[in-house]
């Protein structure tokens, strides 16, 4: 064996030993300024993933879900002519969630066919029936346990829906301005008035809230993947709602996040708004 | 923000998952591509390359330790840099004396079934750091699988420089004793 063969396989370390080993006091050798031009190259990755898939060698660990290597983007299932996307929230459980029933079959991408299951009362979601495998979780050892695939029902959200924080107020429904869609056959908001509010507001606003918006209160968590209804709920979580006479067409919803760049000392909490805007219910 | 919380970004096809991923690991990723790597340029692209393949792995990967998980992806792309030979001409890094010292451990005769025994291998591998003490097992990872330096090593642990050699080699004889004992050509 070559010394090249040793070091090449002495990368099979285990993952919590690797953690042991230390993620922090490594020293910098690069500023996080590099990285600014991801945001753009982003947008490119559907054209660039392709490219890559040729041009670099395979070094993905473990897959979790059977191989699907010709898949672009999320698993997904087409039921009654709509694409619903794997929910991104982990949505899975042994045992068929409760309200749902079979509604048929449909072909999967690297899956083969798989049965779909279906409830009236929540139109957004299918539960599908395929194997699944996590990489388990380190116990209190520090001993990775990883789990065998097994057959799971897996939430798969609307392509409409997947993805949207929206909040209720009201009886109507307001969109995160950021995951908003102006475009493509299916938009939540026109260009228009989606250009107008960002303009007017930003996507999201750090510090206190403009004038003229006051708080409503706490909004109810309607779970994720779902669209919210009701007086005041919302698919992100519990929190405060902030909205002004002047103009109902934008409410805010209380946010925070961090940041932590080579010119901070740690991490920084900022706190501040979400902009939501107005939209039609995106199944209608 | 919490590695569950990026790992949905990835899930929802989030772009901003990568900037975010960048922020709070692109320091790391840069580490262990710059210890193999040894040039700036290089481990800029390998670490930007990181990016695209989490992009890419995740879905359907849903990993369970994020940042190990990031570090193995970076360090394959760094060794495959480094075979390619770019590295090499902007002058190697770390890597080159880590090679060194596995080679007192190996014939240096290429082993065509290597990968064949690679699950093994692993088995073995890992079995034997778990028996390891923690600061052992420790500083042995930090050498051979992110390419620290010993001074770096040192520095860490608290320990001179010396003493840290004297670590690794008994770890690489007692290591290739092992592995002997179960059968693996070295």
């Amino acid at each position: 064996m070559t010394a090249e063969q040793l070091y090449d396989m002495l990368g099979d370390i285990e993952e919590n030993h690797i953690a042991l080993a230390g993620t922090t006091n490594r020293k910098k050798k690069i500023g996080t300024a590099a990285w600014v031009r991801w945001g753009a190259v982003a947008a490119c990755l559907c054209i660039v993933i392709v490219l890559v898939v040729i041009l670099v060698p395979e070094t993905t660990p473990d897959t979790v879900l059977p191989s699907n290597d010709t898949q672009e983007g999320p698993p997904h299932i087409i039921v009654e002519g709509h694409t619903f996307y794997i929910s991104p929230h982990m949505a899975v459980s042994r045992e068929i969630p409760e309200g749902f029933v079979f509604a048929g079959e449909a072909e999967m991408v690297g899956m083969g066919v798989c049965s779909y299951y279906r409830n009236p009362e929540i139109p957004e979601w299918v539960y599908v029936l395929h194997e699944v495998a996590t990489d388990g979780a380190v116990d209190t050892t520090g001993t990775l346990n990883r789990t065998e695939p097994q057959d799971s029902y897996v939430r798969y959200v609307d392509e409409r829906v997947r993805g949207k924080y929206m909040v209720s107020y009201n009886g109507e429904l307001y969109i995160e301005l950021w995951n908003a869609v102006y475009y493509g056959e299916n938009p939540d908001v026109s260009r228009e008035f989606y250009d107008s509010v960002k303009r007017a507001f930003g996507v999201r606003i750090e510090g206190a809230a403009p004038e003229g918006f006051v708080s409503v209160g706490m909004m109810e968590f309607s779970g994720y993947d779902r669209i919210p209804e009701g007086i005041l709920s919302g698919n992100k979580g519990k929190l405060e709602v902030l909205v002004s006479p002047e103009d109902p067409d934008v409410i805010l919803v209380e946010t925070r996040w961090h940041t932590a760049t080579a010119n901070e000392n740690g991490e920084t909490e900022h706190r501040g708004y979400d902009v939501y805007v107005r939209c039609e219910n995106p199944l209608s | 923000m919490e590695d569950t919380e990026i790992i949905e970004m990835y899930w929802a096809r989030d772009e901003r998952a990568i900037p975010v991923t960048a922020e709070k690991y692109g320091s790391y990723c840069a580490a262990i591509a710059g210890n193999i790597l040894g040039s700036r340029e290089d481990a800029e692209e390998c670490v930007n390359d990181t990016w695209l393949q989490v992009w890419k792995a995740i879905p359907p990967h849903r990993p369970g330790g994020f940042a190990a998980f990031l570090g193995k992806i970076t360090r394959n792309l760094a060794i495959n840099r480094y075979k390619r030979g770019s590295a090499e001409k902007r002058g190697g890094g770390e890597i080159s004396a880590v090679l060194e010292e596995l080679s007192e451990m190996v014939s240096g005769k290429e082993n065509t079934e290597a990968e064949l025994m690679r699950k093994e291998f692993a088995e073995a591998l890992n079995a034997f750091l778990k028996e390891l003490p923690e600061e052992k097992r420790n500083i042995f990872v930090c050498r051979y699988w992110y390419s620290d330096s010993v001074t770096e090593i040192a520095e860490r642990y608290g320990r001179r420089e010396g003493t840290v050699s004297m670590i690794l080699s008994r770890l690489r004889i007692k290591l290739r004793k092992y592995l002997l004992e179960r059968g693996f050509e070295l």
